[in-house]
């Protein structure tokens, strides 16, 4: 058994593992002393597997009770509230016409008029997840894409995709803040809400991802980036070493996980000596693949690790 | 093919970046600026040997053998970054890269004194089944077996081994990508 890699002493680093926290503390603060209003959250759950929603629940920067309880008057939820049916659509439709920020999370169908996914039912017809996004989405004072899915179509839309799933992006015509992941870490989530109610839309990227957590690639944050300078890597999934020649996403992904990592930063896939399949890049799964890869390139001179 | 001309412009710019290199090198305080610095001046060298083999057939010249690099007289490397996580225990006999056999030294269909490729001799160089990994952009062949975008020989969906130039041309135009990637042949 390996021994735990030791803590990372760099002010840079510790800064950025805490954007969120420090973005929802100053919320809270900013909300209690009556600075900033709170403001209604509405959350549609489209073409996916409700992973963001789950991904939210094991936040703790801060948790789910501080985003419902303080930040955000949270008003829709297919998975958390407590209304179901016809009270849960009449609690949906009563935002219209008022302020609120809109997250959707999973793909939007657009195929036989977005029928392959109906989220309720309103005035006696089925509510299409196409039909919730254009018309909340487009009135909605702050848009977010959550998660791969939404944000690119991620697995929703891979091949064949029966269901024509696009990004949220494509179906809506006004700018959408991106969220890639799959899920969507629950401090990109918190992290980018609090600057909202703080300070409005964050600074973006030229993909509309928010710089504080998606300006750094996978690669030059890696713990086993030495590894690859120096030409030592994996050639089997479980050895410590970088993962590149087995296929590693991280020299083109671009996201935060190497400092943030999962489920409370217990670990993430480097660090588990499996290798990044590239979530949280555009084109996963389907330009993605192959996520691991056992026919090691040689270089020019035949061999497979380069000469020390 | 190009000229004699041609060649030796290229052959100064390859020299110029090979002693850029090196002025960083003296320069350079810590491993990993060190070895980031000469894993590039690998690649400068391995051009350079491509460019003196066409060099050669240019000038009507049977190409010498391509040389094998020298093994560098370097001490250890010493980390200056802080510890890592020590490796698994692995008995010797099963080191992380097993050693190649002797008969797969060499793959057979690599071309030892051409540099020049065939859409058919292209094609066997796909990062797969012990080959390097090589693309074809705008009639010239990279090598990106070590280029951290293409890992297990892929890119994006893109599969080495074929020539990607209206690839290239639709999502990279106007970027010095491949100025940073070693020169492996020609395509005809």
């Amino acid at each position: 058994m390996t021994a735990p890699a030791p803590p990372i002493d760099c002010r840079q680093w510790r800064l950025r593992l805490e954007t969120a926290s420090i973005l929802v503390q100053r919320a809270r603060q900013a909300i209690g002393e009556g600075r900033i209003p709170r403001r209604n959250l509405l959350w549609l759950e489209l073409t996916g597997c409700s992973g963001n929603i789950i991904s939210l629940l094991d936040g703790d920067n801060d948790d789910l009770s501080v985003l419902s309880g303080e930040l955000v008057n949270f008003v829709y939820e297919n998975s958390l509230m407590v209304p179901q049916g016809q009270f849960a659509m009449e609690q949906l439709f009563s935002q219209l016409g008022e302020d609120y920020i809109l997250a959707v999370e999973g793909a939007v169908a657009t195929n036989a008029e977005g029928l392959y996914t109906v989220i309720g039912r309103w005035q006696e017809q089925p509510l299409t997840g196409l039909e919730a996004v254009r018309r909340f989405g487009e009135q909605a004072a702050e848009v977010i894409a959550v998660g791969t899915c939404a944000s690119s179509g991620g697995i929703s839309a891979a091949v064949p995709n029966p269901a024509a799933c696009v990004e949220l992006q494509a179906v809506l015509n006004r700018s959408v803040i991106r969220l890639p992941g799959c899920p969507c870490h629950p401090d990109w989530f918190m992290g980018t809400l609090a600057y909202i109610l703080l300070y409005g839309r964050p600074p973006l990227d030229s993909q509309n991802r928010p710089l504080m957590f998606y300006s750094t690639l996978i690669h030059d944050l890696c713990p086993r980036r030495p590894d690859f300078d120096q030409g030592v890597f994996a050639s089997h999934l479980g050895q410590s070493a970088c993962m590149f020649k087995l296929g590693c996403r991280g020299p083109v992904t671009r996201v935060d996980c190497p400092i943030r990592e999962w489920n409370m930063r217990v670990n993430w896939p480097i660090g588990n000596d499996s290798p990044c399949i590239g979530c949280a890049m555009f084109g996963f799964p389907d330009r993605t693949e192959p996520f691991v890869s056992y026919d090691i390139p040689q270089d020019q001179d035949g061999d497979m690790r380069r000469k020390e | 093919m190009n000229d004699g001309k041609g060649l030796d412009h290229l052959l100064r710019n390859n020299l110029d970046e090979i002693n850029e290199i090196i002025d960083c090198l003296y320069l350079s305080g810590n491993t990993c600026s060190k070895n980031k610095l000469l894993n590039c001046l690998r690649k400068s060298l391995a051009q350079l040997e491509m460019l003196i083999r066409e060099l050669e057939i240019c000038c009507g010249q049977t190409p010498a053998q391509p040389r094998m690099p020298q093994t560098p007289q370097l001490p250890p490397p010493q980390p200056q970054m802080p510890p890592v996580r020590q490796p698994p225990l692995i008995p010797p006999q099963a080191p992380l890269i097993p050693p190649l056999q002797p008969q797969q030294a060499v793959p057979p269909q690599m071309p030892l004194v051409s540099p020049l490729f065939t859409a058919a001799d292209l094609a066997l160089y796909d990062g797969r089944g012990g080959f390097p990994a090589y693309v074809a952009v705008n009639g010239t062949v990279y090598d990106v077996t070590n280029s951290a975008t293409w890992a297990a020989g892929t890119h994006f969906g893109l599969s080495a081994g074929r020539d990607l130039s209206a690839q290239f041309a639709g999502c990279h135009p106007g970027q010095p990508i491949l100025n940073d990637l070693p020169v492996a042949g020609r395509l005809v």
